[in-house]
């Protein structure tokens, strides 16, 4: 009922969303990557579900493409290659909450966590799990209870602007493509 | 058996039309008449004040006021051929005597019995239909912000109109924007004001009609006198208690 | 420190002669008041939010100082540093301070009328800091050294081919360039400064009491990379942005969000709550955040305390019949339009901008669109009365016109001079009425008290 209520919102909003089985992933990674020509792929690797990274960067590398992601540092944090970010041609991240109400994709900072990924690249992956799905904003933001994160962001469609005789046009500073596929059935 | 009471209503003229339109005056009256309302008009009545509160001088304002209170408490109803003139004793009287709760209560009520004469036809007196005008001329109709957002009068005009005229009734493009008239702003601003004017009567040429109804004279005094001198032919200018008066009486002027 | 006298009947003159500007500002002021009626239209429970809007934010005028010092504390306690700045200029020393003190050479930065506000480019720039607008409209008008003429569309007043011709002049694009290629020139002249950039400075849509965040809305994602990329961040907010709770931001994002582009939430919303945290890898090192009063204390025991409760969605403008006529640098105010005719004076003196409240025709329509339904048009009434001198000739009309029988006499010289001729008192308003209009008609054959006493006497 709430993922139906998402996925209208999501394709409302300009976002290329559908429900996809863990088997499906290989071949329609493959495809994204293929038709993008894409050299380099931003990936962060913290906060996936470890089967579903494992799938993605094995395919993303079977296909030719290197994966940028952040470094662990000695303190134990996490930091980008700027330089290597910014030339990434796609930008691949988990998103462990999405928004029914709204149609957004959920993504809370933390160690590893970075948005950086799905920001500079011109296009943008988001993989989730149907069970993640929210029902609307101001419950998934009570989750945190006080505990809110340094970055809380909410991404719903692509970047857009209206500031030239108010014609909507895509990519201005974020990713003009915005995929979400949201795999069904259960691969822990 | 028990005969309906006849209702009573004095008629606010309003300034606009006793120095300029006295056929909008004339036209309240027959059609209230025809009715069966049994229409008084006091004569010690002036003007609402209108331009005094809405160029800040409350003080002028509430003289005027006052000196209104006075001519038509007593009235079981008061009607006038003006929305903004009605929006002036309904939504404007009352809130300048704030700290005042008796003289409040009192504007309270007067402004709960005054009407604008189509508003006083659908609500009241709950006529649900015109005869169709004898002469039936392409007309449209400028529906003043008073009337939408002043006393809140959306498509009743409209319905008596397509009533009387049938398909010579043309609805008017981009009908709630604003006619640029604003009172003071007409004079303080003619520039804007005419610059607002001059896309009012545009979209009126849109439409074809020869004829323009409202139920504020003072948005059509603008209009018309723009009217004039942008050279737009025979424009006629109306209440809509002219048109109904000639529908009721099968005859034009 | 501009040198200019506003003066709305000037400068309105100008303005409505310049079709082109009114061209480009009715076409977008069309389809942002199009879009906002469908996601209004859309929204059944839209006159229940807008309700509990006016009423929460009612509560917050109501003491905004102990919400004011609640967000500080909160922010802090998340690692934001808090500075309070009592008017403009004090905000504009602050940031200059902040900037010299991390050696911040270059800024990046978010759309904010509130900066407008304090002239903070002006005085960043003067500092030695090269501040540089990422928001495309802000960006435009930046290239074109102009000023923002609408709150939410800076640059509403300009046409495509304005905007390529300034790209191809100020970047040296190939010329007559599509929307689609100017917004990619932009993209990539601005990815550079991102990256590059020392300060990253935005405004704030929200400022939220219980946690210490700042709610960012945007669009375009200038937003975000100007709070994730540099290593400084500050952010300048009025007093006003603040509410009560996070379970407060999704009522009023949806007002806002609805209100001023017709979306139900913007493509990007950034909640900051102080800067980076120990093992992230992205957001500044330090947030700074300048809470600006300039007026709104005062503003908020007065008697036009509800003008502080605008979301500044900027539907009152888009919807204004003035503003549309005569488009935003007219008022020569930061915030133009309905909001702007009443918030300018207030915060900038009702001396400077006396002509603002009068320019309007209190014709309501923006009362029916506020999404927090502040009595805009009352309040322009109202100021009339505190920046007007009625004239000489209105007094004494207001006597003649509560004394019947000089009113009658009155009108029945009105009529008179109008046939004849307008002479003495009534000539200026006169020559006003002509500059567009004829002088009015009246009609012809006897008055209606002349009619209705001869019809008396009939019966």
């Amino acid at each position: 009922m709430i993922l139906n209520q998402y996925l209208a919102k999501a394709q409302g909003v300009g976002v290329h969303v559908e429900l996809l089985s863990l088997s499906d992933l290989n071949r329609r990674l493959a495809a994204l990557v293929g038709e993008l020509k894409a050299k380099s792929v931003a990936l962060p690797l913290i906060g996936w579900p470890e089967p579903l990274l494992r799938t993605v960067k094995t395919e993303v590398e079977k296909c030719g493409s290197a994966t940028v992601s952040p470094r662990r540092r000695m303190d134990g944090g996490y930091e980008w290659n700027r330089p290597a970010l910014g030339s990434a041609n796609l930008g691949i991240t988990f998103c462990g909450a999405f928004i029914a109400e709204t149609g957004s994709l959920a993504f809370p900072s933390g160690p590893g966590l970075g948005t950086l990924a799905s920001l500079l690249p011109e296009t943008h992956l988001a993989l989730s799990c149907a069970k993640d799905c929210r029902p609307d904003l101001g419950g998934y933001l009570a989750e945190f209870g006080a505990d809110i994160p340094s970055r809380l962001t909410f991404v719903t469609g692509p970047s857009r602007t209206g500031d030239i005789e108010a014609s909507m046009t895509t990519c201005v500073h974020g990713p003009g493509r915005v995929l979400h596929w949201i795999i069904t059935g259960d691969f822990s | 058996m028990n005969m309906p009471t006849t209702r009573r209503v004095s008629l606010f003229l309003t300034c606009g039309a006793d120095a300029l339109y006295p056929s909008v005056g004339r036209a309240s009256v027959r059609v209230l008449e025809s009715y069966g309302v049994d229409v008084d008009f006091p004569e010690e009545q002036t003007c609402c004040g209108q331009p005094w509160l809405n160029t800040g001088d409350a003080k002028s304002a509430r003289i005027m006021a006052l000196h209104f209170l006075k001519v038509f408490e007593r009235s079981e109803a008061i009607v006038a051929p003006s929305s903004s003139c009605v929006d002036t004793v309904r939504n404007r009287y009352w809130p300048l005597f704030k700290g005042e709760p008796k003289l409040q209560d009192r504007f309270r009520k007067l402004a709960s019995k005054t009407y604008e004469i189509c508003e006083y036809m659908h609500r009241i007196l709950d006529i649900p239909g015109l005869p169709p005008h004898p002469e039936p001329a392409r007309t449209t109709y400028h529906s003043s912000c008073r009337t939408l957002r002043g006393i809140g009068l959306r498509g009743v005009a409209e319905n008596y109109l397509k009533q009387m005229l049938g398909d010579h009734f043309v609805p008017l493009p981009d009908a709630d924007a604003c006619c640029g008239f604003g009172g003071s702003f007409s004079v303080k601003f003619p520039e804007v004001s005419g610059k607002m004017m001059e896309d009012k009567l545009g979209n009126i040429v849109l439409t074809g009609a020869s004829t323009v109804a409202a139920l504020d004279m003072s948005c059509l005094t603008h209009l018309s006198a723009g009217a004039r001198r942008q050279n737009l032919g025979r424009l006629r200018f109306v209440h809509l208690a002219e048109l109904m008066m000639e529908a009721l009486e099968g005859k034009t002027r | 420190m501009s040198p200019i006298v506003p003066n709305f009947r000037k400068a309105s003159r100008e303005a409505v002669r310049n079709s082109q500007v009114i061209a480009a500002v009715r076409k977008t002021a069309n389809l942002l008041s199009g879009m906002m009626a469908l996601a209004v239209a859309n929204t059944p429970d839209f006159e229940a939010l807008r309700n509990y809007g006016r009423t929460r934010k009612l509560e917050i005028s109501g003491d905004l100082e102990k919400y004011a010092q609640s967000f500080a504390a909160n922010a802090q306690a998340a690692g934001a540093v808090v500075h309070r700045a009592k008017d403009a200029a004090e905000a504009a020393r602050l940031a200059i301070k902040i900037a010299a003190d991390n050696g911040a050479k270059t800024a990046v930065k978010g759309k904010s009328m509130t900066a407008e506000e304090v002239e903070l480019n002006e005085a960043l720039e003067a500092a030695g800091v090269t501040v540089t607008e990422t928001d495309l409209g802000e960006f435009i008008i930046q290239l074109a050294n102009e000023k923002p003429s609408h709150i939410m569309a800076p640059a509403i007043h300009r046409s495509r081919a304005q905007v390529a011709e300034l790209f191809t002049d100020r970047l040296g694009t190939p010329p007559d360039l599509s929307v689609e290629a100017l917004v990619a020139a932009a993209r990539k002249e601005l990815r550079e400064k991102f990256l590059a950039a020392d300060m990253g400075i935005t405004g704030g849509n929200f400022a939220i009491a219980d946690t210490g965040a700042i709610v960012l809305l945007s669009n375009e994602g200038n937003i975000r990379m100007a709070t994730t990329l540099p290593r400084i961040q500050l952010a300048v907010v009025g007093i006003d942005k603040i509410i009560p709770e996070m379970a407060d931001m999704p009522k009023f994002l949806a007002l806002l969000a609805r209100s001023a582009a017709g979306q139900t939430i913007s493509s990007y919303l950034s909640i900051v709550t102080g800067p980076r945290r120990a093992g992230e890898e992205e957001g500044p090192e330090q947030l700074h955040i300048i809470l600006l009063d300039n007026g709104r204390s005062r503003i908020a025991k007065g008697p036009y305390r509800e003008i502080l409760h605008c979301l500044h969605c900027g539907a009152c403008l888009s919807h204004c019949p003035v503003y549309r006529a005569v488009g935003g640098h007219a008022y020569q105010a930061v915030y133009p339009g309905p909001m702007g005719s009443v918030l300018s004076p207030l915060i900038s003196g009702l001396e400077i901008y006396a002509d603002l409240p009068n320019a309007c025709t209190l014709c309501g329509r923006c009362a029916e669109v506020c999404p927090v339904c502040v009595p805009l048009p009352d309040y322009l009434r109202d100021l009339r009365s505190d920046v007007n001198k009625p004239p000489l000739m209105m007094k004494m009309a207001a006597f003649g016109a509560h004394t019947p029988s000089l009113y009658r006499l009155g009108m029945i010289a009105m009529r008179q001079m109008l046939k004849k001729g307008v002479k003495g008192l009534m000539a200026p308003a006169l020559k006003e009425w002509t500059v567009c209009r004829e002088p009015p008609e009246p009609q012809a054959g006897e008055s209606f008290r002349d009619w209705w006493k001869t019809r008396s006497h009939g019966q």
